[in-house]
């Protein structure tokens, strides 16, 4: 007989790893520096070249108020707490925003809304936000990292605790490349699911743009009488990437809680299953594009220009955005099976506020900048500006789609590591 | 050097007992703290600590929710301990077969379906192309394998999931109870293949509930009582105790729980005359002695599980149950008055506990509630009060129970001749019938129910019953002489 002394304390073992928080002093800190950082850097998004100078002066002034403000909300939201929760993470948006909210307003109600921009606001709490998670994440990443390390130099290098082993992001990346076989199966088995036993097969894919653009031709040349030059080539750009996005963020809800009892009975790198159902659409739009992109180049009389090279760039930024998203909503709908319903209700509000079927220099210029702001406009903008204006991509496109990427990533990543062990539970 | 090693490994679940535990909850959640509070523990594992060596094959038993396939798939890393860790040697292949044929896609074929399984274990192209010949080999499906396998029978979906479980060459195999989902032939070849594996030095963790496949393939055997580990040490000793454990709940079930604190003051000749002991044609003491003394006679072994069919008023479970190792005897009766008085008087009187025994009450011979095959059944002067279809349907129901290499003797009143409906005076002077009780049937009526259900019978040479009945014995006709 082996049974174990009555052993009260491993009992009560902390729960798991909830992460521990960095020094409060350190991260108020921060976050105050990026606080300034973000709001200066959301009126420079705002007002570019002269017109920035006459808003300096107000920013400066206003800048203690909405620091404090976001600060002060931070600590409501308790993302300073010494025992934090597991939706820390959650809480530390919610405390930036709330703030940002708050500070607004007292600013408005007391100075009056004339000296401040309100969508400046907006791009200050995206961009703090992402800032705040971006500094927090690394910093849990690195405290996992060394974690197993310290547990690596405990246990020796003849057994291992395998059920830690996938719990940081270098971890999660080598044994993403050792299932890379894995992957490349999921994402042929979609493909010859979707279209074994019909006879036209991938040309059914074909046939979906094509009719759109057909569709689209006719309605804004002899219905709707828009005049812009190869208007119907500006929007399938969107609509084609957008259509991207959109089937990979609902396909990934399924990711997990479709393949629960796979989940339960195999141990394999689980993020391989998002990430495999927007690589399977990646797959499909690239077939789309390569098919699409030259035909319409070639009939609308589209020349080449120099820009168009970017075109892979964007393209990559929006793959590591999607795998984000997707990696955030699949984990999400393990908890919460209303993220399916929320989604579709975000993805419609999403594509009208996103310039797809019209352009974004005909949105009031005090709206640019919150169009900017949704999450695929960066991309979709990008595509437009090297493909259809041929010239190169502003800075503040740049900004956004790369500020976008990495922090969907990261968020992306953070959420799926600290859920993934849970999933079998859950499903 | 372990392979596995489990150190205090508790394992905890949340039940959430709210079905629409989702946004709303956790939105209500945020003001009320009473709404999150629907969440019940479940604690699967309580402080496991097991070492595993290289080699070994370890039999996990134990009842139904008692942590079995908990612990493997801690093992397996599917499961994170809440407490305490799993240790497993670095870079062990540990190959799962908790489910067969799990990740299969219906609509591909088998050939891709092999592919895709294959590199969900996480083999490299390399890998697969390397072991996919032997897989097909193995399964016996060459002819099907560029078929979706949605066209499979649920026979072929199993060899081809085992098939591919078996070729992924795992240093660590755990097997949950897959057995049990096959025939026979399945079944044989499974444990032919987890042999081979042990051959190989490969390491084993074995769950399952049926003793002869525990006894087949493992040398050690644990068991996990409420996510305890109660038992840690031989496979004798272990599947003992597991009866043990088993026999405790089944007489916790029965009712017979509180041991009967008064034995009886009546003397034994008295006693021969009380109601329930001249039931079924007296000789209450002979008639018992005699099944025990016949069965003995046939090599009984105190390891056997013994069904009495028909054990009335416990004439012969007083001399099985002293024999048999606790739990392995098991009493069917359809009078609650015989059985009772049988617990009440007989067992006491013979200092029995009633928990070294199992009963089950009923005139159906219904015997689901028995959870593994039956080594010896024994029906003593039953058959003489039943009408012929209700010896049919009890040797229907005895057979399906048997193990393969089990017997059933039942006494009976034979009718020489089968063209002959008179009743027949037998030399201790009972007049027997055909039509009313006590019945006599000729044997070939008896053989051809057995054989219609895929058994046979055989009459026992054997003139020593105290009534003067003869005696027969049935048994399943692919595996006969095996005892």
């Amino acid at each position: 007989m082996s049974v174990v002394a009555d052993d009260r304390s491993a009992a009560s073992a902390p729960d798991c790893q909830l992460p521990q928080r960095p020094a409060w002093l350190l991260s108020i800190v921060l976050d105050g520096a990026l606080g300034m950082s973000a709001y200066l850097a959301s009126y420079w998004l705002r007002f570019q070249g002269d017109r920035l100078e006459t808003f300096l002066p107000g920013v400066w002034s206003t800048m203690p108020i909405v620091v404090t403000g976001q600060l002060a909300a931070l600590v409501v939201a308790r993302a300073y707490a010494s025992r934090p929760r597991i939706d820390w993470l959650g809480r530390v948006i919610a405390g930036v925003v709330g703030g940002t909210v708050a500070a607004s307003v007292l600013l408005g109600v007391t100075v009056g809304f004339e000296g401040i921009s309100r969508s400046a606001f907006v791009a200050d709490a995206v961009l703090l936000s992402i800032a705040a998670l971006g500094w927090r994440g690394a910093w849990v990443l690195r405290a996992r990292a060394l974690a197993r390390a310290g547990a690596r130099l405990v246990l020796g290098d003849d057994l291992v605790d395998r059920s830690s082993e996938m719990t940081t992001l270098r971890a999660v990346v080598a044994s993403l490349y050792s299932y890379r076989e894995l992957l490349k199966n999921l994402v042929l088995k979609d493909l010859k699911l979707k279209y074994r036993g019909s006879v036209f097969g991938f040309l059914w894919s074909l046939l979906n743009p094509l009719l759109m653009i057909v569709v689209y031709t006719i309605a804004f040349t002899f219905i709707l009488r828009i005049r812009t030059e190869g208007f119907v080539f500006y929007m399938m750009l969107g609509i084609l990437s957008w259509t991207f996005f959109s089937n990979s963020a609902a396909m990934s809800t399924g990711a997990i809680i479709d393949n629960a009892g796979l989940l339960k009975s195999v141990l394999f790198p689980r993020a391989i299953l998002p990430i495999g159902t927007v690589l399977f659409n990646f797959a499909q739009y690239l077939l789309t594009v390569s098919v699409f992109l030259p035909a319409m180049m070639i009939w609308y009389q589209v020349p080449f220009a120099v820009p168009m090279l970017l075109f892979p760039a964007f393209l990559g930024l929006q793959v590591i955005f999607t795998v984000g998203i997707a990696l955030i909503l699949a984990s999400w709908t393990a908890f919460f099976r209303d993220v399916r319903h929320l989604l579709e209700v975000a993805l419609s509000a999403l594509f009208w506020a996103t310039p797809i079927v019209y352009e974004l220099r005909q949105v009031p210029e005090q709206f640019r900048l919150l169009i900017l702001l949704s999450p695929m406009s960066p991309f979709v903008v990008a595509y437009q500006q090297v493909f259809f204006y041929r010239e190169w991509p502003e800075a503040t496109v740049w900004l956004m789609a790369s500020a976008y990427a990495v922090g969907a990533f990261v968020a992306g990543v953070l959420l799926f590591l600290a859920v993934e062990d849970r999933f079998t539970e859950q499903l | 050097m372990p392979v596995v090693d489990a150190q205090v490994v508790s394992k905890r679940f949340l039940l959430r007992h709210n079905a629409s535990s989702e946004l709303k909850v956790r939105f209500l959640g945020l003001f009320h703290q009473k709404r999150r509070e629907s969440i019940e523990e479940f604690w699967a594992l309580r402080r496991v600590s097991l070492r595993i060596d290289h080699g070994e094959a370890i039999g996990l038993i134990g009842r139904n929710g008692s942590g079995k396939s908990t612990f493997l798939k801690l093992v397996a890393a599917i499961h994170r301990p809440t407490s305490g860790r799993v240790l497993v040697t670095r870079g062990a292949r540990i190959s799962s077969m908790i489910e067969l044929g799990v990740g299969f896609h219906p609509e591909l074929t088998g050939r891709e379906n092999v592919f895709l399984n294959a590199a969900i274990h996480g083999l490299a192209r390399a890998e697969i192309e390397a072991v996919y010949g032997s897989v097909v080999d193995y399964s016996g499906l060459e002819h099907f394998i560029d078929v979706p396998i949605k066209n499979y029978s649920s026979g072929m979906y199993m060899r081809l999931g085992f098939a591919i479980a078996a070729n992924l060459n795992p240093d660590i195999l755990l097997l949950d109870e897959i057995f049990a989902v096959g025939d026979a032939d399945f079944q044989h070849r499974c444990i032919g293949t987890v042999r081979r594996f042990l051959d190989d030095g490969k390491t084993i963790v074995f769950v399952s509930h049926a003793p002869s496949s525990v006894r087949a393939i493992c040398r050690r055997v644990c068991v996990l009582e409420e996510g305890e580990l109660a038992f840690d040490g031989d496979v004798t000793g272990g599947l003992a105790f597991y009866e043990g454990l088993l026999a405790q709940r089944a007489a916790r079930k029965s009712g017979f729980t509180r041991p009967i604190a008064e034995p009886s003051e009546v003397g034994d000749a008295d006693l021969d005359n009380a109601a329930h002991r001249l039931a079924s044609g007296g000789h209450w003491s002979e008639t018992g002695l005699w099944q025990f003394e016949f069965l003995l006679n046939r090599r009984l072994d105190r390891s056997h599980h013994v069904l009495d069919v028909g054990c009335g008023s416990l004439a012969a479970a007083v001399h099985l149950m002293r024999f048999l190792d606790d739990g392995h005897y098991w009493g069917l009766e359809g009078d609650r008055a015989l059985l009772e008085a049988g617990a009440a008087i007989e067992l006491p009187r013979a200092g029995l506990d009633p928990e070294r025994g199992h009963f089950i009450l009923n005139d159906t011979f219904e015997l689901d509630g028995i959870p593994h095959a039956i080594d010896v059944a024994v029906a003593n002067s039953l058959f003489v009060e039943l009408p012929f279809n209700s010896v049919a349907r009890c040797i229907v129901s005895v057979v399906r129970k048997l193990a393969p290499w089990g017997v059933f003797y039942a006494t009976w009143f034979e009718n020489p001749d089968p063209s002959d409906f008179d009743p027949i005076v037998r030399p201790s002077g009972v007049t027997t019938y055909s039509d009313r009780a006590p019945y006599h049937y000729p044997f070939e009526m008896i053989e051809q129910v057995c054989n219609a259900v895929g058994a046979t019978v055989d009459r026992v040479d054997d003139s020593t019953h105290p009534r003067g009945e003869s005696v027969m014995v049935i048994s399943r006709r692919s595996d006969r002489g095996r005892l």
